[in-house]
């Protein structure tokens, strides 16, 4: 085989048949021509493909296309080279290229043979066709659909900006295609500046958890008008889950916001309206049945008072119909604060004590840990605690116990109220939230309440974000639990303000309105201060009595006796007096005498002003202390 | 001004209404009162009869009750006389425009007419608790 191979490449044993052509020149010249011609062909070719290869950024199998086209330009090469060696012996350099020819010819049919199954896979124009035949169909089936139901379309490529929009879309909105470019920002322009934040809101909470996007809003017209409209989308991740495009549909929803602003007005109108005859009748009842007409015989006192009990139950009603009204419009303000909750549930225990009186159900509440804060409307809570703690009472035997315990769970914090009563009859169980459901008939008395006040309290959870279940059994009683966040520890653990000695500074609060002596606490805590309440006067004398205070704000109305007492005996309860910010009701008491270090209007009151005003004063008497001494 | 809550004038569209607050003021309270049907006529009044307090509704047809105490308060004579609102409109932001007016307090209607002396009496202490 060896030898074989040797005497095959030498020069002896193999004799080329030479350049001869028979000796014959047109033979000679007939082969010029054909390879210059098919050289100049092939080097047309990668010419070709490389323009074609610039011009479809999207073509497949790209380095294909490159590697046949050296090896075109390369057999190109090769018979430009036989013309060459006719009259240049350089068979060296034919072999050579020849040898790449061979190379990256072998090489391009590999990838070739490679990239078949993938190159299969590719659809045929036939199957091109059809596919387009179809995308066409879906497309118009989506252009009736959208046009149908005058919903506008909007596809957004979050990467880049680039944004299509129906002719629907623009056509709602009065834009021409030019007036509104494919572009977010010809949307973001023209949302309502008071829904933008709420807008990147939802979008955020889409992005990060995959929560359904709809969302109302309010997009400006053309003509400067606004259109509320409601939207739906759903965005397309990436691998990494990066969201990269989003598609959602707009539709009109401006009819029927305008009917439920209507049926809103209506029933705040007749709702307002309705008061106005029961304040007379209400009032000319009451002032019977309060005995302020004089005595009245026993048959007429007891049919003035089931009218007067009545109009009660109305006014209840009335209210609630408001209540449930201004939740389900979201026109009910709340004012969130992050409160204690144990002076909360102390507070609706307190407020609700002679409902359970009337039902001879008294109320026991658990220790809740003083630690334990939400962050709500403090008066939100205390509607829904009446609702549960007052359903809870007339659930209740005569002379049972409803309790009230707070606890936390998986890092919320559960507020429940049980009653040990006959429990909820369990066809009732599904309508137990819904509006003027009760039920009866299987309890041991009627409840006289309005239906709605677990529907409210329903909404008002969960407007304060928490939810709200039950748990009942036949005779044994039932327990109403809802669950709320508890806010994060930086709001919750403030840093204190301490004395130079590192103690930290106690602030008493003598107000009897326990609305505005929570507020002032309120205030007070998130700014360092560890606070006390007292709601009289006594109370007042025996904090001051066991504890040093670094100020205390006072009211000057209290029930047992006025604020000015309290003031005139401070120097017999303390040896070490607090300056006093007197927090009075009205302008006039800014005339104060000259013991008090300081007056705020309540109604003038805000956070910063009260803390500011307190720690002005805690200093002002440091310094008048410091004077003292020197 | 009068340290001594007596006389307090009541303004309401509604006869009915200023009828049981009458009653309610002077059998239950024992003051005295006067009533007047609109805010135009209890500008008037406020100047004949001197009231320590008025209670003046919200709602009213022509002049309400805003429009009335903002003519009050114009007025040097009147400035001082509390004015208490009474309405059925009291949420919270409504409550904080009335005070923000210069109203001392606001009673809630419908308003329990046992209560009603006491929840003036309680307004007007604390306005001179100082």
């Amino acid at each position: 085989m060896e030898q074989a191979l040797k005497d095959f490449f030498a020069n002896d044993a193999f004799m080329p048949h030479g350049h001869c052509f028979l000796w014959l020149k047109q033979i000679l010249w007939l082969h010029v021509f054909s390879d210059g011609l098919v050289a100049l062909a092939y080097f047309s070719i990668p010419l070709m493909l490389l323009w074609f290869i610039r011009k479809r950024a999207d073509l497949p199998f790209k380095g294909l296309f490159v590697l046949f086209s050296a090896f075109i330009l390369l057999c190109g090469i090769t018979h430009l080279f036989s013309i060459w060696v006719l009259w240049n012996p350089d068979y060296g350099m034919e072999g050579i290229i020849k040898l790449a020819t061979g190379i990256v010819s072998g090489i391009t049919a590999l990838v070739v043979w490679k990239l078949l199954p993938q190159a299969l896979a590719l659809p045929s124009p036939i199957q091109l066709h059809k596919m387009a035949e179809a995308s066409r169909i879906n497309e118009e089936r989506l252009n009736l659909a959208l046009s149908g139901a005058s919903d506008g379309l909007r596809d957004w490529n979050i990467i880049t900006g680039e944004t299509y929009y129906s002719p629907r879309f623009r056509e709602m909105l009065g834009y021409s295609e030019k007036e509104f470019p494919g572009h977010i920002d010809s949307f973001n322009n023209i949302t309502h500046p008071e829904d933008r934040e709420r807008i990147a809101a939802e979008l955020k909470k889409h992005f990060a958890e995959h929560a359904p996007y709809n969302i109302e809003y309010r997009l400006q017209h053309k003509n400067g008008h606004y259109i509320w409209f409601n939207s739906r989308g759903q965005a397309a991740f990436d691998a990494s889950g990066k969201p990269v495009r989003m598609t959602g549909f707009i539709t009109d929803i401006s009819q029927p916001k305008a009917i439920e602003q209507m049926k809103s007005e209506f029933i705040s109108t007749v709702s307002h309206e309705l008061r106005t005859p029961l304040t007379s009748i209400r009032g000319a009842l009451g002032l019977i049945t309060g005995g302020a007409m004089g005595n009245l015989p026993e048959k007429v006192t007891e049919l003035v008072g089931i009218a007067y009990k009545n109009s009660t139950r109305l006014v209840h009603i009335i209210d609630d119909i408001l209540d449930i009204e201004k939740i389900e419009s979201g026109r009910m303000e709340t004012h969130p604060k992050t409160v204690p909750l144990a002076e909360l549930l102390k507070q609706s225990v307190e407020a609700n004590h002679s409902y359970g009186e009337k039902y001879r159900v008294s109320f026991m509440l658990h220790d809740v840990p003083q630690d334990m804060k939400v962050t709500v409307d403090p008066d939100r809570l205390m509607q829904a605690m009446a609702n549960l703690l007052s359903n809870a009472a007339k659930f209740s035997f005569e002379g049972g116990t409803v309790e009230i315990n707070a606890k936390r769970k998986d890092g919320r914090i559960h507020i429940s109220v049980r009653d040990y009563g006959q429990g909820i009859p369990e066809a009732f169980h599904s309508h137990i939230f819904e509006k003027f459901a009760q039920a009866d008939g299987s309890t041991t008395r009627r409840s006289e309440g309005t239906g709605l006040g677990l529907s409210i309290t329903k909404k008002l959870v969960e407007a304060m974000g928490g939810s709200i279940g039950f748990e009942t059994e036949t005779g044994k009683g039932t327990t109403f639990f809802f669950d709320l966040a508890e806010p994060p520890v930086s709001i919750m653990e403030p840093t204190p303000q301490t004395n130079p000695s590192g103690h930290s500074l106690r602030i008493l609060v003598c107000e009897d309105d326990r609305d505005i002596g929570m507020l002032l606490r309120t205030m007070l805590e998130p700014a360092g201060f560890i606070v006390d309440n007292a709601y009289t006067l006594a109370e007042a004398r025996r904090c001051l009595l066991e504890r040093s205070y670094a100020a205390m704000t006072l009211d000057m109305a209290l029930p047992d006796g006025s604020g000015a007492d309290l003031l005139k005996s401070m120097h017999k309860l303390t040896t070490n007096p607090p300056p006093v910010l007197i927090v009075s009701g009205s302008e006039m008491a800014k005339d104060i005498g000259s013991q008090v270090a300081g007056v705020m209007v309540k109604s003038h009151m805000s956070e910063t002003k009260i803390v500011d005003t307190i720690l002005s004063l805690i200093h002002q008497a440091a310094n008048s202390k410091k004077q003292e001494i020197l | 001004m009068a340290q001594t809550l007596k006389r307090i004038l009541c303004v309401d569209d509604e006869e009915d209404i200023l009828q049981v607050a009458k009653l309610a003021l002077e059998t239950v309270g024992g003051f005295e009162t006067r009533q007047c049907n609109s805010g135009a006529e209890a500008l008037i009044e406020v100047g004949q009869y001197n009231p320590d307090m008025i209670l003046l509704d919200v709602m009213m047809p022509q002049m309400d009750g805003p429009a009335t105490l903002k003519m009050l308060k114009g007025d040097a004579t009147f400035a001082n006389i509390p004015v208490i609102f009474m309405t059925a409109k009291v949420q919270p932001s409504e409550i904080e425009q009335y005070l923000k007016l210069g109203a001392i307090g606001v009673v809630a209607k419908p308003f329990d007419p046992m209560e009603l002396p006491k929840q003036i009496e309680k307004l007007w202490k604390q306005l001179h608790a100082a």
